[in-house]
């Protein structure tokens, strides 16, 4: 009887000791599901992201008090060196101004021989970073504006640097933001003045790589990438940063804007580039 | 009275849990602790660390997976990404348990180092699994770093919860 007891004794407690299996086989189940039901699974995660954001926006503000504070001391350690460094731009940015009222005047007599119609007007807005979820693993940011607010799937991120990323998530009152170098962005691309078309491709690194490039055109560190608008998810000629590493069987591009430090985002619809094709991510 | 002792337990037993949750908001808060890129941090291992070895009752398998799925729910990954590799940690360590609970802080750092190291690329291989790409090493590595770094500290935090459970107990 007591041998009896003891062997079950035994069995329970092994039993509970690989109880973790049971949750483990659970967990890849729910890997494997979410990779099949894609549109469920995100619909459940658009739910739980409306109830944390409050909480996260009650965290990050004694946060934010501190790394305001931080910044605010670099800012005023680096302010003489600024400063010398924007009478330069200043001065250089008066030149292209004269430069750019004379291309307008140009312009605008060249399209009076043309029969153009002007690009819609665009509608853009600004939102706050509410939650940043970089990662070794992803590379994307929750910004506080939503359906309720305009944002509407594909609008572009853009920083004061230029575009970073893509609206790919529309809850609400929040979306979600895919970085240029997140592991599902893929950009159509224009390389150089001969315009070598390719495809860049994020892997979560902070410099992209270029894929599906023609092997009869060659590309030169230092030249611009840019937007070609091949499928319509983004609009040609917008710059999104400089090849920056070539290697035998691999060009690396250093994007413009990575995303990092950000508070506010500006996003923008271009309404001549809507997706032709509907995303599978 | 008694209804005041039971909240007070009721608090300090779901403490681990709370600040489970608590960490894994925290990590998504654009503090952007590193100058050049943005990246969040699982410190919620070294929670589950802890309590998986010292007081496992409180933080038990089906809690650490709840955390683990919470996490997902934030992330673009996913559901059971995060999930699997807290699990793992709580299982290696229901494994390892009587040999861990003797051990002295620093061999428990590194213990963690060991353990956090090998879930971590189990992580980046069941990435792989998902997205075809293998992760960068630099921030892979600069993640494993940080949390490594940061273990004495929440280390410690936990012993004052645990101490706190036990009294409350």
């Amino acid at each position: 009887m007591e041998s009896k007891l003891f062997r079950l004794k035994r069995i329970k407690s092994q039993f509970w000791r690989f109880f973790p299996v049971f949750f483990l086989l659970v967990s890849l189940f729910f890997i494997v599901f979410s990779l099949t039901q894609v549109v469920f699974v995100g619909q459940m995660k658009q739910t739980t992201l409306s109830v944390y954001n409050p909480v996260v926006s009650v965290i990050k503000e004694p946060v934010y008090w501190v790394r305001n504070g931080i910044e605010k001391i670099q800012d005023w350690i680096q302010t003489y060196q600024e400063n010398e460094h924007l009478k330069e731009e200043n001065e250089e940015l008066l030149k292209w101004r004269s430069l750019a009222i004379q291309l307008k005047e140009e312009q605008k007599e060249l399209k009076k021989y043309l029969n153009f119609t002007a690009p819609e007007k665009t509608k853009h807005l600004v939102a706050e970073v509410a939650m940043d979820e970089g990662s070794a693993f992803t590379r994307s940011f929750i910004v506080a504006a939503g359906a309720n607010q305009g944002v509407t799937k594909g609008m572009l991120a853009f920083s004061p640097k230029g575009l970073f990323a893509r609206v790919v998530e529309v809850m609400p009152n929040f979306s979600r933001i895919m970085t240029l170098t997140d592991y599902k962005s893929r950009v159509p691309v224009w390389i150089g003045e001969n315009k070598v078309s390719a495809l860049l491709i994020g892997d979560n690194t902070s410099r992209p790589f270029l894929q599906f490039l023609n092997e009869n055109e060659t590309v030169q560190k230092g030249e611009v990438v840019m937007t070609s608008g091949y499928v319509g998810v983004y609009p040609p000629g917008l710059l999104i940063g400089y090849v920056n590493e070539i290697q035998e069987d691999e060009v690396r591009v250093q994007p413009i804007e990575n995303g990092e430090k950000l508070s506010f985002v500006r996003l923008i619809d271009f309404p001549l580039s809507k997706p032709l094709l509907e995303e599978t991510e | 009275m008694k209804n005041l002792l039971a909240l007070k337990k009721m608090f300090w037993m779901s403490a681990p849990f709370l600040m489970g949750l608590f960490l894994i908001l925290f990590s998504l808060v654009p503090i952007n602790l590193l100058p050049y890129y943005h990246q969040s941090f699982p410190f919620v291992v070294t929670l589950i660390f802890y309590f998986s070895i010292f007081n496992p009752k409180v933080l038990n398998v089906f809690l650490v997976f709840l955390l683990g799925i919470i996490n997902d729910m934030m992330t673009s990954l996913p559901l059971g990404f995060y999930a699997f590799g807290f699990v793992l940690i709580f299982f290696s360590i229901s494994m390892l348990r009587s040999y861990l609970i003797d051990m002295v802080f620093t061999q428990l750092w590194i213990m963690f180092c060991l353990i956090f190291f090998c879930t971590d690329v189990i992580w980046a291989f069941l990435f792989f699994l998902i997205s075809g790409i293998w992760v960068s090493t630099g921030f892979w590595f600069v993640q494993y770093l940080f949390v490594c770094l940061f273990f004495p500290f929440f280390c410690r935090f936990s012993g004052y919860l645990n101490h706190k459970i036990q009294e409350v107990q």
